[in-house]
């Protein structure tokens, strides 16, 4: 039995460590990075912040990509305002444009470190919370995901075991001739704050609360709630709900037409694999589909066999939590055995969340036996513990530790050359220019010029793309083409500036970046 | 009187990490970031919460969850009439009243029902 005090302090050593792994990759270098859906996220509480008012209709630059993405009301911000305007309190308080969201992105995005410690501890007991929360830390698919910018994603995922820890509570009081209705309640708001983090998650939490029900219905032969505290419930959620009702009639306008998630339904032995069989068509790395990459060494799956093998057997209502959440996660990676495969591998990236709790409780149930060793009871426990971790950090943190470190090193993310022109364009160019972007290395970087800039500036690979015809002005980057040594792309652009842009206005001209005004008014 | 030197010294340690951390990591930008926050999102609904019966983990934890987001929207709502950085001000502001009126009026009794206990 741990004191609650040193709990506390182990707890926010614990979370501080996490911290500090996580923010590595702007530690010592503030340059945004990231794909696109990272320069989105950051655009909106950029925005909101830099002209102090939220946004609801979208702004230009933003609409040119994003207008149609509220499938509800077009033109119209389509996610729930507040994760965003989280970002830009952060802004506003640090009075910094760049490292404050991504630090409180980093925040934010390794909350199930703590919402995982926070049920663990409350059903199992200190020891395991604390295993499953330091393997978390180095968990590479929750990594990956926050690096490459699905940011909202890993936050909701982060809801799921506070709203089925407080429908337990709710459950058990109700069942214990106890009410405590203040839970119900909670479990109400906390599953407001899913929805309006991210709707893919939120799924997942109603999931696993439906199969939880359904296995308690089981196991007591009774109901364990009354209806008036749910009806309450189902209130409060429904008025929270519609204070953002552009929002969150998207969502659900998205659900009915389900058009981006429809496939071909994959093969039924699907449902005898995790990940085999799964296929994101290259938007992530094949090491996304691995058990050893991804959660661990090979070693630790007859840990997770024996963790399910333990909360079988011990089918008490704590363990009908973890096997509720662990047919959840099944269920939604599973959906491509019926067709719907386009959050599939998302949902994916939740895996860590239950199997690391599982792990920590079949180790923590082989470590059990160490009662057999008389007086060196002690030692065995603790250095069996310390064995496993030894080896997890070997086989996980080394490889987190190093791709934490290394994340969208050198040109791979915006350069300071970059950010500059970024902010001379927010400047000096008007609102609605139109200014196609060649010669960055990558979409992702021209991604963060468009939202750095505050103007439309889409990324074209040809002088003959689309996007030319309305262009009011052009950013040619002769930057990253120079410092890979790109002679052949400088050539081709230099060949092209010259025989097309003679009679154009040269506005900015620094760093080998040159911003054009080209024939079109705006 | 022991409980109390604890949480103090309990909150004296959660500072110094933030200190420390801050210093060794991000400087004052995170300073400022994990202050505001605590300030902002945990402080209000923790004083809210702590009107019910849930344990003091609970009450740090959710209020956390639900401060972020609750917090956030209110000033989303609000910032459309005052802009945003005024709405922050005058969310916090609005949430610490609400908190004092749900003590006065609606807690009065529950508060009042401990105060005998103790």
């Amino acid at each position: 039995m741990v004191n609650r005090h040193i709990e506390a302090i182990i707890v926010t050593l614990l979370y501080f460590i996490c911290l500090y792994f996580w923010i590595l990759p702007i530690q010592g270098n503030s340059f945004p990075y990231g794909e696109v859906d990272a320069a989105s996220h950051f655009a909106i509480a950029d925005y909101t912040t830099s002209t102090n008012k939220p946004i609801t209709i979208l702004p230009f630059y933003i609409d040119k990509r994003y207008g149609r993405d509220n499938a509800y009301k077009n033109h119209r911000l389509w996610y729930h305002p507040p994760y965003h305007m989280a970002f830009s309190i952060a802004q506003i308080i640090s009075n910094d444009r760049i490292t404050s969201v991504f630090f409180a992105n980093a925040i934010f995005s390794s909350l199930i470190v703590l919402s995982v410690y926070f049920i663990i501890r409350k059903l199992f007991g200190f020891l395991p919370a604390f295993l499953s929360s330091f393997m978390l830390i180095f968990s590479m698919r929750d990594i990956m995901v926050y690096l490459w910018g699905q940011w909202p994603e890993r936050m909701g995922f982060a809801y799921l075991p506070l709203v089925i820890y407080c429908f337990y509570k709710y459950s058990l009081s109700y069942l214990h001739k106890k009410e405590k209705p203040i839970y119900l309640y909670l479990t109400s708001l906390l599953l407001v704050c899913n929805l309006f983090v991210h709707p893919m998650t939120f799924i997942h939490t109603i999931l696993t609360l439906l199969i939880f029900s359904f296995l308690l219905l089981i196991k007591e032969k009774k109901l364990f709630f009354s209806i008036r505290h749910l009806l309450i419930s189902v209130i409060l959620f429904i008025l929270i709900v519609s204070i953002f009702p552009l929002q969150t009639l998207n969502v659900i306008v998205r659900l009915k037409s389900n058009k981006y998630d429809k496939a071909e339904p994959n093969s039924f032995s699907r449902l005898f694999r995790w990940t085999g069989g799964l296929n994101a068509e290259g938007s992530v790395p094949n090491a996304y589909f691995s058990y050893k990459d991804m959660i661990g060494g090979y070693w630790t799956i007859p840990l997770i066999i024996l963790g399910i093998l333990v909360i079988l057997l011990r089918r008490n209502n704590k363990t009908v939590i973890i096997f509720s959440w662990l047919i959840g996660l099944y269920i939604m990676i599973h959906l491509d055995v019926i067709g719907i495969s386009g959050r599939v591998h998302r949902s994916l990236s939740a895996t860590a969340h239950i199997f690391y709790p599982l792990v920590a409780i079949g180790l923590l149930s082989l470590v059990s036996y160490a009662k057999y060793f008389g007086i060196y009871k002690k030692y065995v426990k603790y250095g069996v513990i310390l064995v496993f971790l030894v080896l997890f950090i070997n086989s996980n943190g080394k490889a987190a530790y190093l791709q934490l470190k290394n994340a969208y090193s050198g040109i791979i993310r915006v350069t300071p050359y970059q950010l500059e022109v970024s902010e001379w364009i927010k400047d000096n160019i008007p609102e609605k220019a139109q200014i196609p972007s060649f010669g960055a290395l990558t979409q992702a970087k021209s991604r963060w010029i468009w939202m750095l800039s505050h103007r439309y500036v889409p990324y074209i690979q040809s002088f003959s793309d689309k996007r030319m015809v309305n262009a009011t002005h052009i950013l040619l980057d002769y930057s990253d083409r120079a410092i890979i040594g790109d002679k052949k792309t400088i050539a081709y652009m230099q060949d092209w500036e010259r025989k097309n842009l003679a009679n154009a206005t040269l506005l900015y001209n620094k760093n080998y970046i040159k911003v054009y005004k080209i024939g079109n008014q705006i | 009187m022991e409980i109390r030197f604890n949480n103090r010294l309990l909150i004296t340690f959660t500072f110094l990490f933030i200190v420390i951390f801050s210093l060794i990591t991000l400087k004052f930008i995170a300073f400022k970031v994990i202050l505001g926050f605590i300030l902002l999102f945990i402080l209000p609904f923790y004083l809210i919460l702590d009107n019910f019966d849930l344990d003091m983990e609970e009450k740090i934890i959710f209020s956390f969850f639900i401060g972020v987001i609750f917090f956030s929207s209110l000033v989303y709502l609000i910032g459309n009439l005052f802009g945003v950085r005024f709405s922050i001000i005058l969310t916090f502001i609005i949430l610490i009243f609400s908190n004092l009126f749900l003590k006065k009026f609606i807690f009065k009794n529950k508060n009042k029902s401990n105060k005998d206990i103790e």
